[in-house]
């Protein structure tokens, strides 16, 4: 295992080293000029220069990107635009708020998904199967922005059934102030008992949680059903029905242990997606996550703070596979073996 | 009284006839073995003892015990499944599941079948060391047993779960020569011992000369010669079974020693 | 293995129609949407309006005989434009689908064949490119260039091509290694003429299912870059434009956002249906 564990560091260091490469490429792309935009349109020609030497707009291409790699190890992601704060605070704030949602709505897809598949291979070719393939294929079709507007419009614009937006009912902070300890706002009011906030924070999360999550429990469905289905032709299987056990229990009882490693690694791939489609489920729920964050910044055409946000999505992304790398070993033994 | 008894089987797929039995039984402390090449239906013939082919149609009658498997409802055959016969399959590792110690696997086939609790670990173990393996095996994973040592645990399961036939399905084929000699060995102590009775599949006919007191051989789904072991390697009626025998290397020198020997034949395999 | 007993349920036919049908399911929607793009201007029922004519006094109306649909906030009929947006989404689709299909199993190819450091190459820049969420690249790119209709595709093709490369780089490597491609190349056949003729071939099959079950991603990416008003701008006729322009509106004129919506949904589901019924097929 160790050998297998540094080889897929490598790979993880080289990726984010051409992820940074390729975020600086992207940003050197900027049509307006960066100093400008910072100095704004009624800067004299000393202000512009002053921010251009600020920014080291002056240095040849490959001098800037070396600027760029130093600041960014150096803990220096760039100073927003809109906020006019450094971006790895504003970063460092949105973030647990998105984790908190996408976390929610990975729980909620894993919940939903996982019985569906199984349900479905169980009655492989029959109505519960057609039902939930269709029902799956809908779910990764749906637009996230439409669905998210069409669920608060109906629920909690109409029926009041739940909050319009925003992440819990301000004006309990207040009333029943909330210490920070991950600055994840349920689990920070979960360890302290501060019920008020929880509840309120629970009933904010319904609707964006539950957009988010049509996509992954519409994959995980399908990914279950297909690593059932192969894992139940397999001739373990065959041993497992001779020894008298049922369909049913092949299926959930031996078959979804080794069915589940696909689905894991999925996972991974799904969060990160999850992460980005908040973006535009945030926007509309008032979330004030990373979603949000970025579509101010992307109104406001701000370059460092777009960079930051596609910076961590990716490097969250490449560390993410790495986790479920790691996880299943935990779940397959014979991973750990390797 | 046989254990297992099969009369006028035939498995279809369509319009295809894929496996046709006349007669077959296997009493008590019997190996009956079913020789062919791949394709003769041979397989089908076993799984279709315990209900487990799929996508055929299966006509004839066959019982195991007392219980009509054509007819019997699935919760009836499921309970026959592993308690009366219990499947040995070809790839040793492949059979078992990857992600379950060999004891946890153990420990819920017999649950299934009701036994739990002290009485479970106590047959388990007893299980086990009656296929010579050292009960600590138990907490290994598939990954981490020998080819060998995962068929003998397969044939623990079945003396575990109390079943008095071993349907054994190429249980050698994927194994190295001396660790076929290994399971052949234990398969036929407790054939002597216990009285145990093995329906082998195979297409090695100079393993199936070591064990089997009866041969059926089997060609593109039909039976063409059955008898006796002595009698069907010495005097091979069938040109298919002539053929099948001239193929072996081994055996055209090994063929006349079989009468005088009787069917256990060499006890080369018992110490190793 | 000795017998062929086929771990089937019930009839093997009846399981092969059903996996048609949903094939010829999805290929029956989707052939509506394609037809409803081509024929918009002659099938809407008021074809200017899918541009920017403008009527203020018929503003917001109803879903009525007139307007089926009901019209948006300076009186177009919606039916009108979400026939023409089809036209938008399928053209975003084809375009972002043909670039990056062609340039993806261009590269997939010759690092499949090739092998070697272009291989190597080849390969970790995919990585790095599949270490984006496709949304989030085409995002930043959208961002960076001016929002329009070509903006959106040319964003969604950068971050599409590596799927192809990937894929069509481990079909290769397998076809290239097969006995018929060693005995061209032993009777000097010249490489390029061994890669036509053999290589590409054999890689275009699961190349096009992917493309198909793509189809539906590429419309949602576009329709979201879109929405967030960095893809078409008025008087364009767009879905995700649409629904941008009406969510204020949802509570009191809910077709605004309703349809558009729903044409998205409709377009992105046939092609996943689509897309998976030829799965089915091709794994069998």
């Amino acid at each position: 295992m160790p050998r297998y564990l540094i080889r897929r560091l490598g790979q993880a260091v080289l990726v984010v080293a051409g992820v940074i490469v390729l975020t600086f490429a992207v940003m050197r792309l900027v049509p307006g000029d960066p100093a400008v935009a910072y100095a704004g349109p009624k800067a004299t020609a000393a202000e512009l220069a002053e921010a251009r030497r600020q920014f080291g707009l002056d240095d040849p291409l490959p001098v800037q990107l070396w600027n760029y790699v130093r600041d960014l190890l150096g803990g220096d992601w760039g100073t927003s635009l809109h906020t006019r704060q450094p971006v790895r605070d504003d970063l460092f704030q949105a973030f647990p708020a998105s984790l908190e949602l996408v976390g929610a709505a990975l729980i909620i897809a894993l919940v939903a998904g996982i019985p569906l598949g199984i349900a479905a291979a169980r009655y492989k070719g029959r109505l519960p199967d057609l039902s939930v393939r269709l029902s799956s294929m809908l779910a990764v079709s749906v637009p996230v922005f439409w669905l998210a507007l069409a669920l608060q419009t109906v629920f909690a614009s109409g029926l009041g059934w739940f909050p319009v937006a925003g992440e819990y009912d301000a004006s309990l902070d207040r009333t029943s102030p909330l210490h920070l300890y991950t600055n994840i706002t349920a689990v920070d009011a979960l360890i302290t008992g501060n019920w008020p906030i929880l509840t309120s924070t629970l009933s904010h999360l319904v609707l964006p949680a539950l957009v988010i999550a049509a996509y992954p429990a519409g994959v995980v469905a399908q990914m279950t059903r297909a690593a059932l289905i192969e894992e139940s032709s397999r001739d373990h299987a065959r041993l497992e029905r001779a020894l008298g056990f049922g369909e049913t229990a092949v299926l959930t009882r031996f078959a979804l242990r080794p069915a589940l490693n696909p689905v894991l690694s999925l996972i991974a791939l799904v969060f990160a997606y999850s992460i980005v489609n908040g973006f535009l489920v945030e926007a509309v729920f008032n979330w004030p996550g990373l979603g949000r964050y970025a579509a101010d910044s992307i109104r406001s055409l701000d370059t460092p703070a777009i960079a930051g946000v596609t910076l961590l999505v990716a490097v969250l992304y490449v560390v993410a596979n790495l986790a479920v790398d790691l996880l299943q070993g935990v779940v397959d033994p014979r991973v750990r073996a390797r | 009284m046989s254990l297992i008894s099969v009369k006028d089987l035939v498995v279809r797929i369509g319009d295809r006839v894929i496996a046709s039995v006349p007669e077959l039984d296997v009493a008590a402390g019997e190996c009956v073995a079913i020789v062919g090449e791949s394709g003769s239906g041979k397989t089908t013939t076993l799984l279709s003892t315990l209900g487990l082919v799929h996508g055929a149609d299966v006509s004839g009658r066959i019982t195991v015990g007392d219980v009509d498997v054509l007819t019997a409802s699935p919760a009836r055959l499921r309970e026959i499944r592993g308690s009366r016969a219990a499947l040995v399959m070809q790839s040793p590792q492949a059979a078992l599941n990857p992600t379950m110690r060999l004891g946890t696997l153990m420990r819920r086939a017999l649950a299934r079948h009701g036994v739990k609790g002290a009485d479970a670990r106590e047959r388990a173990e007893e299980g086990v060391r009656a296929v010579l393996l050292d009960p600590e095996i138990l907490r290994r994973y598939p990954h981490q047993v020998s080819g060998g040592q995962a068929q003998r645990f397969a044939i623990a399961l079945a003396l575990a779960l109390g079943a008095q036939v071993v349907l054994a399905d190429e249980p050698t084929s994927a194994l190295d020569v001396t660790v076929q000699a290994e399971v052949v060995a234990v398969l036929r102590r407790l054939r002597d011992e216990r009285g145990l009775a093995v329906l082998l599949v195979s297409h090695d006919l100079a393993l199936v000369s070591t064990i089997a007191d009866r041969v059926v051989v089997m060609r593109d789904g039909a039976v063409v010669e059955s008898g006796s072991a002595a009698e069907v390697f010495a005097r091979p009626r069938d040109p298919y079974t002539q053929e099948l025998i001239a193929a072996v290397p081994a055996l055209p020198d090994a063929v006349p020693a079989l009468p005088d020997a009787g069917p256990a034949l060499p006890e080369l395999a018992e110490g190793s | 293995m000795t017998a062929p007993v086929l771990p089937l349920r019930r009839t093997p036919l009846r399981r092969l129609a059903g996996v048609d049908r949903l094939a010829v399911a999805g290929a029956v929607l989707l052939g509506i949407v394609v037809l409803a793009a081509l024929l918009a201007p002659w099938i809407a029922p008021y074809p200017e309006d899918g541009g920017s004519a403008t009527h203020p006094l018929e503003a917001l109306l109803p879903p009525s005989g007139a307007h089926w649909f009901g019209t948006d906030q300076v009186g177009r009929d919606v039916l009108s434009r979400v026939l023409f947006g089809a036209r938008t989404s399928l053209l975003i689709a084809v375009a972002v689908l043909a670039v990056s299909g062609v340039a993806g199993v261009v590269l997939g190819v010759v690092a499949g064949y090739a092998g070697g450091w272009a291989r190597d190459v080849i390969m970790r820049v995919t990585d790095i490119f599949l270490a984006f969420p496709a949304l989030l690249l085409s995002l930043a790119l959208a961002v960076v260039l001016q929002p329009s209709v070509t903006t959106v595709i040319v964003a969604i093709a950068v971050t599409w091509w590596p799927w192809y490369a990937r894929l069509t780089a481990s079909v290769a490597a397998s076809v290239a290694t097969r006995g018929f491609v060693d005995s061209a190349r032993c009777l000097g056949v010249p490489a390029p003429l061994i890669v036509l003729r053999h290589v590409l071939p054999n890689s275009l099959t699961p190349v096009l299912v992917q493309l198909s079950l793509d189809g539906g991603g590429v419309i949602l990416t576009a329709a979201a870059l879109s929405y967030l008003g960095l893809g078409a701008h008025e008087p364009t006729s767009e879905w995700g434009l649409m629904v941008q322009q009406g969510q204020s509106l949802f509570t009191t004129d809910w077709w605004v956002v309703t349809f558009p919506g729903l044409a998205i949904l409709v377009t992105a589901f046939a092609f996943n249906v689509l897309g998976e019924g030829l799965r089915a097929r091709l794994s069998r």
